[in-house]
């Protein structure tokens, strides 16, 4: 019995709201692709394009989360860094990919992306000017939270309320 | 003591796993034109030939071009350890240079240059002369 192991990368794109705006599944994918032919050429592109795939794309904040087999992971995560634009030629716009974690699961990069914008979600209402935009980074960050438990209340643990 | 511990004790073999760090490979040109090629323009063929099946990461391996023969097209790539295979394969699956088919051929492969100075493939054994003949 042989099991197919995978690895899922989760990154956020860094580049404004031009950047967010031509995130798709497609378009990433095809960045990746694009960025894995220039550093480990045709043979490197092939191997890891075997099983890849662009699993999920929020154009609000940025994640994206990537499925690869386990063994073409190096070649992944080697090539992310050199990825300097996304989109389709003509409107490409100039962005960089962050890697913030790999997990064995999806279950796993959800954990840790909940982690995450609690983390960087007083950062976040703190460069807030207007009481609009801060209802708007609250409303974004609980739709990125997959699944909160029914008796998790997200505003009251990360304090909201007093804001 | 035994005869069999003799034995053992008066061999021993010692094997050095990748105790080299360069691998010394002949290789030779195949070109359908008869235009003459110098060492640059085929240390080019070997550096676009590793970028394009490995990008980057595979030009930037070290790989130099220690001797080239004109005439016959052949020379002798240095390349370190752990680059050997992509050197190889880059080099099998090189096709075409300046728009013509090509094809290289891996003549001989070693971890010591001294190697390479014979080939028995290649050896042509001397003509016997009239006395060796009546003999």
């Amino acid at each position: 019995m042989v099991r197919l192991k995978n690895r899922y990368v989760l990154c956020v794109v860094r580049g404004g709201d031009l950047a967010l705006r031509a995130l798709s599944p497609s378009a990433v994918h095809k960045t990746l692709s694009h960025t894995l032919q220039a550093q480990h050429g045709v043979y490197g592109q092939a191997r890891c394009l075997i099983g890849m795939t662009v699993f999920y794309v929020n154009m609000k904040t940025g994640v994206v989360i990537v499925r690869v087999r386990k063994d073409s992971l190096s070649l992944l995560s080697s090539a992310l860094p050199f990825v300097s634009n996304v989109g389709y030629p003509p409107n490409r716009v100039p962005c960089h990919l962050q890697t913030l974690h790999v997990g064995g699961s999806i279950r796993s990069c959800q954990k840790f992306l909940i982690e995450y914008h609690r983390k960087t979600l007083q950062s976040q209402l703190a460069a807030c000017v207007t009481n609009e935009e801060r209802q708007r980074v609250r409303a974004a960050i609980t739709s990125t939270c997959f699944s909160i438990g029914p008796d998790k209340d997200v505003d009251a643990d990360l304090d909201l309320g007093s804001d | 003591m035994s005869t069999d511990e003799k034995t053992t004790a008066s061999y021993e073999k010692i094997t050095y796993r990748n105790a080299k760090k360069h691998f010394y490979l002949r290789v030779r040109l195949e070109l359908q034109d008869t235009r003459v090629l110098n060492a640059v323009e085929m240390h080019c063929l070997v550096t676009k030939a590793l970028k394009e099946l490995h990008g980057d990461t595979g030009a930037a391996l070290l790989c130099d071009l220690i001797h080239f023969d004109s005439p016959s097209r052949t020379g002798i790539l240095r390349v370190c350890c752990s680059g050997l295979v992509r050197v190889w394969s880059a080099l099998t699956m090189l096709s075409t240079f300046r728009g013509q088919p090509c094809a290289v051929r891996i003549l001989q492969v070693s971890p010591f240059l001294l190697s390479l100075s014979g080939d028995s493939r290649s050896w042509t054994p001397p003509e016997p002369t009239a006395s060796e003949c009546q003999n």
